[in-house]
């Protein structure tokens, strides 16, 4: 039995591997998951905006994900991995490079009807091969079963 | 014959899965080295670390007459009611400020009149403004006056900065080059005392600066000690 959803995931993401210089920021996720009767995997855009300490300075990014969980389970263990392209800037100056990100966490589930809602706690780190950094993510998604 | 007719359908059906993974392979490759490119060491290292008791050593690169630098944090102290650590460059102490936004030093213009100093003007101003970030231009500057014997004496201060930018180091990985302008004016009514100075600074993430270029020669890290 193959079910397919799609939805949003929203929250905000507090840094805490690296990053002493940025403060909480706001992610937003369009999603799509497929579904069997005990295992779901996402396909989500994600974009993210971090402000600085600085007023003047964030740290944005916009990628993709996989993610993989029990959608079986009330509480399921959420793995993710993707590709992010993400950008530091200071007023008028900026950089840019690619980075990997991924994800581990909990997710609990709530379903009304066609409606699943599932609160996400989680780490999600980032990577440039050389070092990493990390936040921590408070996350809600809602999809809608087609 | 049933032999020579499953071969080639078993044939047929690996050729694409070997080229589905070469495929696959391709993408997987192509993403681990774009993103070899140090963005997050950048955004998530310390380039300025200073805490009491971290010092650094350099060398400049002659080797007739080699010149020593020493660098020592010393304990917090406050100036102007602004907590701040005093740094020892030789026995030469600055004081400097770091918050989330720059690192500021204390400059103070003194005009000597009749053998006694009058501080003019004085200020914390932005050395570096943080977090570094190619291509970033910054100033600070800071103007004062002050009666000396009924004249007034004016004093500026000017700190021009631009963050010019990083580049791959096998030793210390990314490492920002920054050029660091300072003017200086003492306005009397009869003379102006003007001083000008530039220094090229490069910081690297988890260490500080690790090599810098003045009028004195070209610096580098040769030793150091982080608390």
């Amino acid at each position: 039995m193959f079910s397919l959803s799609i939805g949003i995931e929203g929250g905000m993401q507090a840094p805490v591997l690296g990053f002493d210089d940025l403060a909480t920021g706001s992610v937003i996720d369009a999603v799509v998951s497929g579904q069997t009767h005990d295992l779901a995997l996402s396909m989500a855009l994600q974009g993210s905006f971090i402000p600085g300490e600085n007023p003047g300075y964030s740290f944005t990014s916009y990628g993709a994900r996989l993610g993989l969980h029990k959608d079986n389970w009330r509480i399921s263990p959420v793995l993710d991995a993707g590709f992010d392209y993400g950008q530091r800037k200071l007023d008028q100056a900026a950089e840019s490079g690619y980075t990997l990100g991924y994800g581990l966490g909990l997710m609990i589930k709530f379903r009304y009807e066609s409606l699943h809602i599932y609160p996400k706690f989680c780490y999600e780190g980032v990577s440039d091969l050389a070092a990493q950094g990390g936040f921590f993510t408070f996350k809600l998604r809602i999809l809608y079963e087609l | 014959m049933n032999s020579k007719t499953r071969r080639p359908q078993k044939y047929k059906a690996q050729r694409p899965q070997r080229k589905d993974l070469l495929f696959w392979w391709a993408i997987v490759a192509a993403v681990f080295i774009s993103c070899d490119n140090r963005i997050i060491e950048r955004a998530a290292s310390d380039y300025f670390p200073i805490e009491t008791g971290s010092w650094w050593r350099y060398s400049d690169d002659n080797i007739y007459e080699p010149h020593q630098v020493y660098v020592e944090v010393e304990s917090l102290t406050s100036l102007m009611n602004t907590d701040c650590y005093p740094v020892s460059y030789s026995g030469v102490v600055h004081y400097i400020v770091r918050d989330e936004r720059a690192v500021r030093e204390y400059k103070e213009l003194i005009y000597d009149f009749g053998g006694d100093d009058y501080i003019v003007a004085r200020s914390f101003l932005t050395r570096i403004k943080l977090p570094m970030v190619q291509g970033s231009i910054y100033a600070d500057s800071m103007s004062d006056s002050v009666n000396v014997g009924g004249v007034f004496i004016q004093g500026k201060c000017r700190i021009d900065g631009l963050v010019s930018e990083y580049e791959d180091n096998s030793l210390y990985g990314n490492i920002y080059k920054i050029i660091i302008n300072t003017r200086e004016t003492i306005i009397a009514p009869d003379t102006t005392i003007a001083s000008t100075s530039s220094v090229e600074e490069y910081y690297a993430p988890g260490i500080g600066l690790v090599r810098f270029i003045d009028d004195e020669g070209d610096f580098n890290l040769s030793d150091y000690q982080l608390y």
